[in-house]
């Protein structure tokens, strides 16, 4: 039994027009049936369209933390606006007669039970491998990886300076064989690359700038330097695989992703990668256009209140697909997740779930949040220079830092600990978020003092500074957010 | 460590793989670094590692050079990852804080995108998000400050306006710096609401940007400039210095700003500017500026143009004299001095003579003269003036009728006022109408004066500023009836509007519950609803029937909204109109509203339903429920 308001119904929503759509069907009276089971799990009816017969809709709350929604219209979205108007109109207060569960869902409900137990069996069966296939496979990605290889080193020998948006986009059309050779993560770390020659808008009409070009050398470097070990570590891994089908990914590091490995949550349960009953708390969010990657990218900014650990959720959605697949917003409850998987990587692991319950926040869970922050800022510096010095780390960690003071040194915002030690804050090289320092100015002088900071770290090459963007504030009783 | 040494390899690495890696074999800056790579290798290892890496680099052949490069800037990069500078040296002091209030960042991401993309996007339909989200509040969130401090530029002039005046004035100095980087003195639109706003910030430290502004910024920039002088010595130089400008808009802008001085160079300026080319420029800063000595060069002059008129025989002197009064009178405006009042009251004593004049195509006639002299006695409030005013309107033209109505409405009581005016609204219109007929004119002009009385009366409506323009005279009047705002009107004038048909009188002057209005807009309704188009009037019966509470207006509104929405396409359009009505309906209507839903077309369905979620949203609410 969970409560829902309208706010429940928007968040359900995929976007903005199938809610005023949902709403609108409501309000013209499109629902010709409107019943409920007698334990209120199952909400459905009839809605009557532009076809002849009327859409079958249902929305099952049999479990709570992932309620399905079901409709007959030929909608792609999910839920659609009718599964949305269901919802509004039962928080409208519309009666909803008691009504014995439709055949058809019943039996859905049955295959759902089938499909859990399924998959606890399967869960618990040992994997069969098709080794052919897999050999064909890591092979075809070996011969990937020599392709990158060259690739990279012919641009390395004909010099950065030589790359211009042309060249880059000849890159770029060479880098599709990638994508055919299961190999998308690497496709998109040489994107990485291309990318920083075209226009903020990923054109490849103009060259930037001269000026513009000396600022992304350093950025470029290190991406070559990234792609290059990308292929070595991608080549002893494949070769190990190769040699080994039995041998499942690596969760050690993050070379299967960065590979392009999308990781199954069955799999992850496999390597043990979960955590049962966790809660989390949403500390920022942002919702990202990588042009690297052609797709947007939804990022929500998480602390396990468990561990203490900054973890990230990422919803991909790819240009093409970006209409049909929902994207993620800001949360501003706590997630009671029964079962987190966890992805292979270091400091802000990806983290997903299959269900979740929220809960309102507490004073708690601030206080929480305000205990797991790093309090001396001279460790947290040496470790976050561990974690940046790998290749193929996060080169922008995100951390949570407890601060004695947030005040200006000159030109420059720092934020000191305790001890004195300062971090000085910036907006360059990081374009995540929206720039937030302007704001710091506009928070009450209280917010300034012993609180605690949410801030990503960049390391500029150009400059050689470590550097930090605010991206929130944690008081005793609320989450300041500086991005979205 | 010796860090100097690796920032010197990887400013060679970064030149090299810019290059190009064919340029590395041999390459001889790379080489010079090789020996004291080795030497601080004995000391700590890594740097021999580097040597290592450099020296492959440099005995590297075309083919092999580029692995080498990258792995010398693999080495290199990752060592200086760990070397990074973290602190900043120097005393903190506090940073200083604007208050806002309690920092508002809780909206969600998906409410914030559309408003951003509002900002910072071009197409139709922004300003009334913008607005909306203005009137909501939501700019207090103060993620949105950067996005709007960029819609500052937008090329849509209203909502850059918008932004400059409301939104960005509510984040205060905080936002200062981040308009005084983004100016740029010789711009247009947006660098003017920089300016502008700048100075309403904090004028102090603006000053310097403006005299910089004054010097060698662009046209509109030294508009705005000379609009955020203050009252010093050097502020006035400034504004005698522009008020010779070339461009007419920088003068007419310097004449604005001389006229809160009254020494003696701004005031020979001005006199200068009266008795030249700038006379219609000068004559709005003249009315405001207080100097008695201008006051007095003004009075002769017009008294000189008066006395030519009524004395000349020949046209063109005569017709001069006419159009510079006739601009003159302006500086005459809201004073209420002896000599200025003496003045009007001999032009209104001597209007036989003017109402003889006859003016030319671009030339007022002596009627005008009289009504702005008339006009302006309204506004000086004498009591015996307005007396004497209110008592002369027999056989006067239309537009002075209504001064008189204006002054009788302050000084008579609304009984009497009515007794005396009334039978200008209740001439019965000939049975063929004439062109010019002075009955109707009257007629026409009662109608008006009692309308926008009604709107002086109500505060919200005298917010929006009603205004009657006048431009035969070169300039615009306020409507007169300002001057009454206080006035009350007698209730009889309703009636008196429905005896003459007055529709548009009789909305203005409604009653709740009055049933000889009911009667008169039911009337007027089912003469609208027999047609067989409905036309836009249709829509201004409903609402007055929605504020005169008329009984059966629920079932009269359903009906005409069947007739607009559920039929033919070409009514679609006043359906529009009509269910913009629909929040202000009350609560009975929600069923029969929601019943005719159904029928109503597809095309219209929406804008109709969202209207009516609006009403029930304001008779019911949000609610929670379990499920």
């Amino acid at each position: 039994m969970i409560e829902i308001d309208a706010n429940y119904v928007d968040a359900a929503a995929p976007n903005a027009g199938a809610i005023k759509n949902g709403r609108g069907l409501v309000l013209k009276g499109k629902f010709v049936k409107l019943h409920k089971t007698q334990d209120e799990t199952l909400l459905f009816g009839e809605c009557s369209g532009s076809g002849k017969s009327n859409y079958a809709v249902s929305a099952d709350f049999v479990d709570s933390t992932k309620p399905v929604y079901r409709c007959t219209c030929p909608s792609r979205q999910f839920p659609c606006k009718h599964g949305i108007g269901l919802l509004y109109a039962w928080v409208d207060g519309k009666t909803f007669s008691v009504a014995e569960i439709p055949d058809d869902i019943a039996s859905k409900r049955g295959k759902i039970e089938s499909r859990v137990e399924k998959k606890k069996e399967e869960a618990t069966k040992p994997r069969k491998v098709n080794k052919t296939a897999l050999k064909k496979k890591v092979e075809t990605q070996l011969k990937g990886l020599d392709l990158l290889e060259k690739l990279t080193l012919d641009l390395v020998r004909a010099g950065m300076g030589n790359t211009s948006a042309k060249s880059a986009r000849q890159i770029e059309e060479q880098a599709k064989q990638l994508g055919n050779s299961y190999l998308p993560g690497a496709q998109a770390a040489l994107h990485s690359y291309t990318k920083l020659f075209v226009d903020e808008e990923g054109k490849f009409d103009s060259d930037v700038s001269a000026r513009q070009r000396e600022s992304i050398y350093g950025e470029a470097l290190d991406q070559l330097t990234r792609l290059r070990s990308l292929i070595r570590q991608g080549r002893t891994y494949l070769s190990k695989r190769l040699d080994d089908p039995e041998l499942a990914p690596e969760t050690e590091s993050g070379i299967a992703a960065w590979l392009g490995h999308a990781w199954q949550l069955r799999e992850l349960t496999e390597a043990g990668l979960v955590e049962q009953g966790a809660e989390l708390i949403q500390l920022a969010f942002n919702s990202n256009d990588d042009v690297a990657r052609r797709e947007f990218v939804d990022t929500g900014i998480w602390m396990n209140l468990g561990t203490g650990r900054i973890e990230l959720t990422q919803t991909f959605r790819p240009y093409k697909a970006a209409k049909y697949i929902k994207a993620d917003d800001s949360f501003f409850h706590v997630a009671k997740v029964p079962e987190l998987c966890v992805y292979p990587g270091d400091v802000n692991p990806r983290v997903r779930w299959d269900g979740m319950v929220p809960r309102p926040i507490e004073n708690k869970d601030y206080t929480s949040v305000r205990k797991h922050g790093h309090t001396d800022f001279a460790s947290l510096i040496k470790e976050v220079k561990g974690h940046l010095k790998s290749p193929l780390a996060d080169k922008r960690p995100v951390y949570a830092l407890n601060f004695a003071k947030i005040a200006a040194v000159g030109d420059d915002v720092i934020v000191e600990d305790a001890k004195g030690e300062r971090l000085v804050m910036t907006e360059k090289g990081m374009s995540e978020e929206p720039a937030s320092c302007h704001l710091l100015p506009m928070l009450p002088q209280a917010l300034h003092q012993k609180q605690t900071l949410i801030a990503r770290f960049h390391h500029d090459l150009d400059t050689r500074q470590l550097r930090i963007k605010p991206l929130s504030i944690v008081s005793d009783s609320a989450i300041v957010r500086l991005t979205f | 460590m010796s860090i100097a040494i690796l920032t010197q390899v990887y400013d060679e690495v970064r030149r090299l793989a810019i290059a190009g890696s064919n340029l590395a074999p041999g390459d001889f800056r790379l080489k010079k670094l090789v020996a004291p790579l080795e030497t601080a290798g004995k000391k700590a290892p890594i740097f021999g590692k580097v040597a290592e890496s450099a020296q492959r680099l440099i005995d590297s052949t075309e083919k092999d050079s580029a692995d080498a490069l990258l792995e010398l800037s693999t080495l290199v990069s990752s060592i200086l990852y760990t070397q990074g500078e973290t602190g900043a040296t120097g005393r903190a002091t506090a940073i200083e804080c604007v208050d806002l209030g309690p920092p508002v960042t809780g909206t969600s991401a998906r409410v914030l995108k559309p408003l951003i993309e509002a900002l910072t996007n071009t197409g139709s339909g922004r300003l009334e998000i913008i607005r909306d989200a203005h009137e909501r509040g939501a700019f207090k969130d103060m993620r949105l400050v950067n996005p709007t401090l960029k819609a500052i530029d937008d090329p849509y002039g209203e909502i850059g306006d918008l932004i400059a005046d409301q939104v960005l004035p509510q984040y205060g100095k905080t936002i200062y710096p981040r308009l005084r980087e983004g100016i740029d003195i010789s711009g247009r639109a947006g660098h003017v609401r920089r300016l502008r706003l700048m100075h309403r910030l904090n004028p102090d430290a603006t000053k310097e940007l403006v005299e910089e502004t004054l010097e060698s910024g662009s046209k509109e920039m030294k508009i705005a400039a000379l609009g955020c002088i203050d009252g010093s010595p050097s502020g006035l130089q400034h504004l005698l210095d522009q008020a010779k400008a070339k461009a007419k808009d920088v003068r007419q802008a310097a004449l604005e700003g001389l006229v809160k001085f009254t020494d003696d160079k701004a005031v020979d300026a001005l006199v200068e500017a009266l008795s030249g080319k700038d006379l219609a420029l000068a004559i709005g800063p003249v009315a405001q500026n207080k100097s008695p000595k201008l006051l007095k060069f003004l009075l002769d002059d017009a008294r000189e143009q008066l006395k030519t008129m009524l004395t000349v025989t020949v046209k063109t002197k005569r017709n001069a004299a006419l159009n510079r009064l006739s601009t003159l009178l302006g500086g005459f405006e809201d004073r209420t001095d002896k000599g200025t009042v003496d003045f009007l009251k001999d032009v209104f004593d001597r209007r036989e003579e003017l109402f003889a004049i006859k003016g030319g195509a671009n030339t007022p006639d002596g009627n005008g003269i009289v009504w702005v002299a008339t006009h302006l006695l309204v506004g000086t409030k004498s009591k015996p003036i307005l007396k004497t005013l209110g008592e002369s309107h027999a056989g006067l033209p239309a537009e002075v009728l209504e001064c008189c109505f204006v002054a009788a409405a302050q000084t008579m009581t609304p009984k009497q006022v009515f007794d005396e005016f009334s039978p200008y609204l209740l001439v019965k219109p000939p049975a063929k109408k004439k062109r010019n007929d002075p009955e109707m004119q009257r007629r026409e002009s009662i109608v008006e004066v009692v309308r926008d009385l009604t709107y002086w009366n109500n505060a919200d409506d005298e917010r929006h500023g009603h205004y009657s323009y006048h431009y035969q005279l070169g300039r615009y009047a306020r409507g007169v009836a300002r001057h009454a705002a206080k006035a009350k009107l007698d209730p009889n004038w309703l009636d008196a509007a429905i005896e003459a048909d007055e529709m548009g009188l009789a909305i203005r002057l409604l009653r709740p519950k009055y049933k000889p209005l009911h009667a008169f807009l039911e009337s007027k309704l089912q003469a609208h609803l027999k047609k067989r188009d409905p036309d836009w009037e249709m829509s201004e019966v409903l609402d007055a029937m929605i504020k005169a509470a008329h009984p059966k207006v629920v079932d009269f509104y359903v009906e005409s909204l069947e007739k607009c929405v559920c039929g033919r396409k070409q009514r679609y359009y006043y359906g529009y109109w009509i269910s913009r009505l629909i929040p202000s309906l009350p609560k009975e209507a929600l069923a029969p509203l929601e019943a005719l839903v159904p029928s109503i077309n597809e095309q219209v369905v929406d804008e109709i339903v969202a209207q009516i979620a609006e009403l029930k949203s304001k008779h019911e609410g949000s609610k929670t429920r379990k499920s």
